[in-house]
This record gives C-alpha cells, structure tokens and sequence, in this order.
C-alpha cells in the first residue's frame, strides 16, 4: 500500500511542475530573477548575519560598545551592506509581486507598492548611512 | 452515472492525499512556495527592517540601544529570535531547493525528498541555535 502510494507520489510530483515555476506559458519576468538571484546571495549572507549578530554575539548581552568593535572590519561592514540592500530588494520585489497577484483594488495596490518602495528605499538608506558613517 | 457517492468520496480522499504530499501548492508563481515559504520569508524580511532600525538606533540614542538590548536578553524575547532564526533557515534553504528544482531536471523529478531534505536541514540547524540562543536566560533563570 505504502509503496504504491509513493510511486504515485512520485509520479504526481514527476508530473506537475517545479514549485517556483511560473503557470504554464506564462513568461519569467525580471522581478522572478532578481528575487531567484538576490536570493541565492541571501540564503548564505542572512543566515551568517544572524548567527555572528544574534546566536554568537549573544543579542541580550550586546551593547553599543560590542556594535563599535564589531564595525572596526571593514569587511564586516562591506557583508552587511550588501545584505541588508540586497534583503530589502529582495523583499520589496517578492511582496510587490505578492501584492500585484491580490485581489485589492487597484488603487490601494498601486499606493501600497509605491508606500512599501519608499519604505524600503528609506530603511536602504538608513543602513548605508549607518555603515558608512560609523 | 457516477456511481456511489461513498466511493467517490473515498476515490476523492486519496487523490488529495498524494497530491498534498508530492504536488507544489496551487497557486502562480508567487505562491509556489506555500504557505510556510511566505511565512518565513515575511518573518525574515520583518527581521532586516527590525536589524536597521536596531542600526539606527545604536548611532542615535546608544542608550536607548543598551536599554532594548538588556530586554533582548530575556527568555520571551530569545524566544521569539529563535522562531525568526528558524523562520530565516527554512525560507533560505527552501528558496535554494526551488531554484534547483527549476535548474536540475533530476532534483525537479525528486521534489518530495528536496522538500524532506530541506525541512531535516532546517530542524537540524535550528535545534543547536535554539540551544546556544535560549541557554544564557535558562541559566540566569535557574541561577536567582
């Protein structure tokens, strides 16, 4: 019983497609690449953050003193840069395109795209300036 | 016409069951990943916004930044990091398993042990985490 089950759990799965792709004839737009490429850098550079900043750093003993010697590597602040612009792209395109598949009205869409873009492009510029300033 | 409808019922239960188990969730592109992929991806995304502000704060007020992260240190609040941690782990090892999926003809025929091998890497990156995260407030707990 079980193995008959699986074969035709296999084959279903053989049968439909890949879970990320998109409906059948439907082009990849740029939005789908740029959330698969910047999520590829993301998988390995989110993960790395929150472990040396959260599990190693230990978040509740951290202070403003463990931030300033942390941001003396310069390679250090160029990672986290590079992922907290490429996480809120990332996370910009990914709920936009989320937003676009809705059923909201298209007014209240369109303004929440634009209010989550400037959000992000704000939270963006936040974080440069920080690191950059440091 | 259709025959009993008990049969049909039981035919129909079956069916669903296979399909849950091996079939990516219904939906277009953007909600191939299921629920649980959304979740995650949410939580992380919750958590870059809460790590920017966090930066901000510690140029602005550090004092405030001292203060926030003496209550960080409390066991609800590791808590709730270790449920993001997990949230991150699983949304990034399931965005690598779909873009396989959609670039490796052998693992797109595999599916259900991608989806398996993701869900074991996850618990078992995130058991430890837990541990190392949630032991320093089980420790002063026990040490009053």
């Amino acid at each position: 019983m079980n193995t008959a089950s699986e074969t035709t759990a296999s084959e279903t799965a053989a049968s439909e497609p890949a879970a990320s792709e998109p409906a059948e004839g439907e082009p990849r737009t740029w939005s789908w690449h740029l959330i698969r490429v910047t999520g590829l850098f993301l998988a390995v550079f989110i993960p790395l953050h929150f472990i040396v900043v959260v599990i190693a750093g230990d978040v509740g003993a951290t202070n403003a003193g463990t931030i300033v010697s942390r941001f003396q590597n310069d390679l250090w602040r160029a990672v986290e840069g590079i992922a907290l612009v490429l996480a809120l792209t990332h996370g910009f395109v990914a709920i936009r395109s989320r937003l676009l598949d809705s059923s909201w009205g298209l007014r209240v869409r369109d303004w929440t795209v634009v209010v989550l873009g400037v959000v992000c492009v704000l939270l963006g510029a936040t974080a440069i300036y920080s690191l950059v300033t440091f | 016409m259709t025959g009993p409808p008990e049969a049909d019922a039981g035919a129909t239960d079956v069916d669903d069951a296979d399909v849950d188990e091996a079939a990516p969730p219904a939906g277009g592109p953007a909600s191939a990943g299921g629920p649980w992929a959304a979740i995650g991806g949410f939580v992380s995304f919750a958590y870059v916004v809460w790590y920017v502000i966090d930066l901000a704060l510690v140029r602005t007020n550090p004092i405030a930044f001292n203060a926030a992260h003496r209550v960080y240190g409390n066991l609800a609040a590791r808590v709730v990091f270790a449920a993001v941690f997990g949230a991150i782990v699983f949304h990034g090892l399931d965005g690598v398993r779909r873009t396989v999926v959609d670039h490796v003809a052998v693992v797109g025929r595999h599916d259900l042990v991608a989806r398996t091998v993701v869900r074991f890497v996850t618990f078992a990156v995130w058991i430890p985490a837990v541990l190392v995260l949630i032991w320093p407030a089980i420790r002063d707990w026990f040490s009053r």
